[in-house]
């Protein structure tokens, strides 16, 4: 009888595990839509460039349907099967996809022009000002919204790049070594924050995966093509940004 | 004997059991895509106009047997091709319309009326990925677009190309919260991205295409030139006299 209150106990932990485990999905997308009528008013905005996370290739992908069937079996499916009852499924996940160590050390020279905030922010604040996005702007170190107003910004703009490296095209198979086809992703987080009021203006998650894809031999030979690429999504990031902020038809909807 | 039973029964019933996991199960998955169109329209504050919509399916012929694959990603094996259920460029066509008509503007089928101005889409891309990230599944979304309008003046007409992507990121959580002990098996187990998981990723990447196609400003110069041609036209035809 004593029993009974410990198998409920111990289901009610299974359940609880399994929920917090299981769920919690994040997605992509407009957190918050544009308040055009606040954001008509900017004149000058302080922008803020944040690399959360550094260059890496995550080319590492391994399917077991690259496999024979014996050793998809045997190997694959059971050996993964124990290694993630044992390791908290943390194994299974790991030996597929993880960021290759060597392909990230090899290319991060060539990343290195457009892989410090500071390039990212100077190239930003040109194709700001080419798509009049804002009518003045500058680069400030700091998240600080007191700072951005001491220093005349209307509103601080963080453009925040939370991964950027190279991925496998949508679909394919990893090759391995050289050969491997590889595309610039870049996953950016984009909030505008008025500096008088600290009322959030817009944020977004963006994610943007390249068009065009290369070999990795491709990025190690040519020089400069990693810069070239990201400068690449970089404007695509630009002009979504000033699409999004500057068309009218969200003010009725934004409008209480 | 009783022992050796049990055990045989046991051998049995695991393996039975671990063959659907192992991905001998496979099967299609079929999703059933939609768009739910803004509350206002993305282009209601530009002059009704009058369109005509093509959309056509320029894909290659590889990538048109399925939008992707579906994984059981802790195994790594491939549970079953992700279909969509209505053709992908009616999809996009529907949702284009959808969020045309509740913008004010009328869309024209080709060939079906007089419209003044005509958008071409070429759909090149249509895709649904799934890639293990650290400990979790990520899902990618991606819709791309060749769009031909007309541009110019009426005595210098031109056509405008120009190219509308969108890709959409949903991240099914699976492990850090759980408990290595229950995470083991529960992780085995449950780390494989559902149908419903596919379904919101794709349409939430129509939902990010349709936004990007509303919002690129050489579409909507193409709006605001037919509603000025659809104008003219209204203007111009002599009104039919009620009978």
């Amino acid at each position: 009888m004593q029993s009974r209150p410990r198998i409920c106990a111990a289901v009610g932990v299974l359940g609880a595990a399994l929920l917090l485990g299981g769920c919690a999905p994040d997605s992509s997308g407009t957190r918050i839509e544009p308040k055009l009528e606040e954001i008509s008013e900017i004149r000058k905005v302080g922008l803020y460039v944040e690399v959360q996370r550094g260059f890496a290739v995550r080319l590492q992908y391994f399917s077991n349907a690259d496999r024979g069937w014996l050793e998809q079996m045997l190997v694959g499916s059971l050996g993964r099967f124990l290694g993630s009852a044992l390791y908290g499924g943390v194994f299974g996940v790991l030996a597929e996809y993880s960021p290759d160590r060597d392909a990230t050390v090899r290319l991060k020279p060539q990343g290195a022009p457009v892989d410090n905030e500071e390039a990212i922010g100077s190239a930003l604040l040109d194709m700001f000002r080419t798509a009049h996005v804002f009518p003045a702007g500058e680069l400030i170190q700091s998240e600080s919204l007191a700072l951005a107003r001491e220093r005349g910004n209307d509103a601080l703009f963080v453009f925040a790049i939370r991964r950027w490296g190279l991925r496998p095209p949508l679909g394919t198979k990893y090759e391995t070594g050289d050969k491997a086809l590889a595309q610039l992703e870049l996953n950016v987080h984009l909030k505008l924050v008025s500096s008088a009021t600290w009322k959030v203006l817009w944020e977004r998650d963006e994610p943007y995966v390249d068009s065009e894809c290369y070999s990795l031999g491709d990025f190690k030979s040519q020089e400069g093509l990693l810069a070239r690429r990201m400068k690449h999504a970089l404007q695509h990031v630009c002009d979504w940004t000033a699409s999004e902020i500057h068309i009218t038809p969200y003010r009725q909807e934004t409008m209480p | 004997m009783k022992l050796k039973r049990v055990i045989t029964e046991f051998v049995a019933v695991s393996t039975i059991s671990l063959l659907p996991c192992a991905g001998c199960g496979s099967k299609q998955v079929n999703l059933a895509l939609d768009y739910g169109p803004t509350k206002t329209g993305l282009l209601s504050d530009l002059k009704p106009a009058v369109l005509s919509l093509r959309v056509a399916d320029h894909r290659p012929k590889e990538q048109r047997n399925g939008i992707g694959v579906q994984r059981n990603t802790t195994f790594g094996t491939e549970r079953g091709v992700v279909v969509s259920k209505t053709s992908e460029s009616q999809v996009v066509y529907n949702s284009l319309k959808a969020e045309l008509e509740r913008s004010g503007h009328r869309v024209l089928e080709s060939g079906q009326g007089d419209a003044a101005t005509t958008i071409d889409v070429a759909l090149t891309q249509f895709f649904i990925d799934s890639k293990a990230a650290d400990s979790d599944i990520e899902l990618l979304g991606s819709i791309r677009a060749e769009v031909m309008t007309p541009a110019g003046t009426a005595d210098m007409p031109s056509i405008s190309l120009f190219v509308v992507e969108s890709a959409y990121l949903h991240r099914v959580r699976m492990g850090w919260v759980r408990p290595v002990a229950l995470g083991g098996l529960s992780g085995a187990f449950l780390s494989k991205t559902s149908k419903r998981d596919l379904q919101k990723t794709m349409n939430g990447a129509l939902a990010e295409f349709v936004r990007r196609f509303c919002l690129e400003p050489k579409l909507r110069q193409a709006v605001v030139r037919a509603a000025q041609e659809t104008g003219t036209q209204s203007s111009e035809r002599p009104a039919i006299k009620s009978q």
